[in-house]
């Protein structure tokens, strides 16, 4: 992960990092708060109901950031406070993103979701596609050549040899 | 490795909820052209859902379903 990089990273964490407080120290090594879908849904929706969250999550929107990443980063961070597991939390991100997309409307913002196909990728990969292939194509082309090459080098002798070699019944023979 | 799982885990819901919308409006469909036996036969059948329904993943699809239902209601509202 480390190899390729120009400069040390300084920002990463350090081996053993996570060992350095007592288990059961941290929010997420506790039972969670809420277990089931139910309470976890009705958590996020009742916070999303708020106007402050309403004003703060239309602003983001309106920077055209993805429902995608402001729902996952809502997750995450509840996950790290002990709020919800992982599971339940992966459940509830369409409940997140359809409210966030909720409140988008409302707003009448022109948000950008996250789903979308990036064509501009996907022109590139097939790009790629082509001139791998074309690469390759080119390598057998030339390996071709060279075996042909080889070939006319290796018969060229031989018919030298063909046309030295004695035809007469009485001629000497090695 | 999977980058964004809000990405993949709404595209699931989104098709899911998709299917759902259709295979209510066929159905309605078939109650209209079928006569009144079908629709008793339907009726008279042993209800096996109230099991189903305790599925985390069925609740989730619940609360999805009723947001949708909300945004969709609030679109129609701002097109008209």
């Amino acid at each position: 992960m480390y190899e390729n990089r120009n400069e040390p990273a300084f920002d990463a964490p350090i081996p053993g990092m996570s060992m350095t407080h007592e288990v059961g120290g941290r929010p997420w090594q506790q039972p969670a708060q809420y277990s089931t879908i139910e309470e976890v849904a009705q958590f996020y929706i009742g916070q999303m109901q708020n106007d402050s969250f309403a004003e703060q999550t239309a602003n983001l929107l309106e920077t055209k950031m993805p429902v995608t990443m402001i729902a996952n980063a809502m997750q995450t961070s509840n996950i790290m406070n002990g709020v919800h597991n992982i599971d339940v939390g992966i459940l509830a991100l369409p409940i997140i993103m359809e409210m966030l997309m909720l409140i988008g409307d409302s707003t009448g913002i022109d948000y950008v979701i996250g789903t979308e196909r990036n064509l501009d990728e996907e022109v590139k990969d097939s790009a790629m596609a082509l001139a791998v292939s074309r690469i390759e194509d080119n390598k057998t082309s030339k390996q071709d050549d060279e075996d042909e090459e080889i070939e006319e080098g290796v018969e060229e002798p031989m018919q030298e040899m063909q046309e030295d070699m004695p035809t007469g019944l009485m001629a000497r023979r090695n | 490795m999977i980058s964004n799982p809000a990405k993949a885990v709404y595209m699931k819901f989104d098709l899911a909820a998709q299917l759902m919308a259709r295979d209510k409006s066929e159905n309605t469909k078939d109650d209209k052209l079928s006569g009144g036996l079908l629709r008793r036969m339907n009726m008279s059948k042993p209800n096996g859902s109230d099991t189903k329904e305790n599925e985390p993943l069925d609740i989730a699809m619940k609360y999805f379903m009723a947001i949708r239902k909300e945004r969709n209601a609030l679109k129609n509202k701002q097109d008209k």
